[in-house]
């Protein structure tokens, strides 16, 4: 399962931004963060900023044939996403806050 | 009287009628100028407060302020938002740990800024504790206030950020989220959005140039360049020249830059270009004036979570009208500050 993501926020004022797979990760591993990632309040308005500075991750598939986002607050990221999400660092190219 | 203080910076008025006293001829004349100049600062704060509708704090009178409640927590590497173990409280020495002794000296230096700059005892003005958290995450690139009194720090991933800590700009930064939380509490989207981060960079910065002495011609007016990773180097923001700290920098440095619907971290150049006009037009230490004018606008009850870039930078004039006189040299460089950036008054 293919999810773009991109991270923005936080004190450095850049955003971060990757395609990341779930086929990446160990079998177990992916399995649930694919569960998780099903699971998710695709399409949902926009989560309010819960403070200054903090993480927010805007998440996109073309899963299903058609355009699914959300963006989630740091505080809101399931455990199983994040062995997915820890590949951000590794694999994401720098953009500006904005871009 | 040290060099950092030996022109007429606001201390607090004990100490400046202690100073006023003084047999040194320059230090009597220094004190008396600051005297004078806190005393107008009070008045135009008086008649803010009159002229509008304010709800008021409540009073502690437990606390005489002047000393900061520091405690540092170890997180060990945790996503927790509960304080880990203590490894430094209030009056202690150093500890092994190098993070923890670096957070304890930031939030004491952010502190003594705002105590003998502008008297306010703490983040909310009241003795509110300060309470750091080291090691937060892992390889956390990032520092943050969360709102309910904890500063968290990450150390960094070694590409955008290195160690938190070692960012005295970064903790004043923080830590005057804090500030602007407990006064005018500006919506963190938008324009308003904008002049939060803005403000946090402007007393950021002060936070640095006080702890090391600078004037606003010495100081280089970056934010992070002490925690910045390669990937970013030589610095997160210029207030100086906005767009130009990093290859990834997409500040604009006037209203012809402003991007609509851009990140609160783009469009506080704007105002941040804006403060560091004022300050280096009058020279000085910035805490001198700019600081102050600053200073009374987030206090200003005028100032709404809403807040636009024009009604900021209103009553910024306002208070240096207020403190310093309509036609006097502080209000004209509030007016060259946002023309050079091309908000309108």
């Amino acid at each position: 399962m293919r999810i773009d993501v991109t991270r923005r926020g936080g004190f450095a004022g850049v955003a971060l931004h990757a395609v990341l797979d779930t086929a990446t990760l160990a079998a177990a591993e992916a399995s649930r963060a694919e569960a998780a990632l099903r699971e998710l309040p695709w399409d949902r308005p926009a989560a309010e900023p819960i403070a200054p500075d903090r993480f927010r991750y805007q998440l996109a598939t073309y899963e299903g044939g058609h355009l699914r986002r959300v963006e989630l607050t740091e505080c809101e990221i399931p455990d199983p996403l994040r062995p997915l999400l820890d590949l951000l660092p590794e694999q994401g190219q720098i953009r500006p806050a904005s871009g | 009287m040290t060099a950092r203080c030996a022109r007429h910076c606001i201390l607090p008025p004990g100490l400046l009628r202690r100073l006023a006293r003084s047999a040194d001829e320059a230090v009597r004349d220094a004190a008396l100028r600051s005297l004078a100049l806190d005393g107008r600062f009070r008045l135009a704060r008086a008649e803010t407060a009159a002229s509008l509708l304010r709800i008021p704090k409540s009073v502690s009178f437990a606390r005489i302020g002047g000393q900061p409640q520091r405690t540092i927590y170890d997180q060990r590497n945790s996503e927790s938002q509960s304080p880990g173990k203590v490894v430094r409280s209030e009056g202690q020495g150093p500890c092994p740990d190098q993070a923890a002794n670096q957070a304890y000296d930031g939030l004491g230096a952010t502190y003594a800024f705002y105590w003998t700059v502008f008297e306010r005892d703490s983040i909310d003005g009241a003795g509110e504790p300060m309470l750091g958290l080291v090691h937060y995450g892992r390889r956390y690139p990032n520092a943050f206030w969360d709102g309910t009194g904890h500063m968290f720090f990450g150390d960094g991933d070694g590409q955008i950020l290195t160690q938190t800590t070692a960012g005295i700009d970064v903790i004043g930064h923080e830590l005057t989220h804090g500030v602007t939380q407990n006064e005018a509490n500006l919506t963190y989207s938008g324009q308003s959005g904008a002049l939060n981060e803005s403000v946090s960079d402007v007393f950021g910065i002060q936070v640095k140039q006080y702890a090391l002495g600078q004037d606003a011609h010495s100081s280089d007016w970056l934010i992070g360049a002490d925690i910045v990773g390669p990937a970013l180097r030589p610095a997160l923001r210029s207030m100086k020249q906005p767009g130009s700290a990093n290859r990834h920098d997409d500040q604009p440095a006037d209203m012809d830059g402003y991007v609509p619907g851009g990140d609160v971290h783009t469009n506080s150049g704007i105002p941040n270009r804006a403060f560091y006009v004022v300050a280096t037009t009058l020279g000085g230490h910035t805490w001198d004036a700019a600081g102050p004018i600053w200073y009374a606008t987030l206090r200003d009850p005028a100032l709404r979570p809403n807040a636009t870039f024009r009604d900021f930078a209103r009553l910024t004039l306002k208070h240096a009208q207020q403190a310093y006189g309509a036609d006097s040299a502080q209000a004209q460089a509030v007016t060259q500050g946002w023309e050079a950036v091309k908000v309108p008054l």
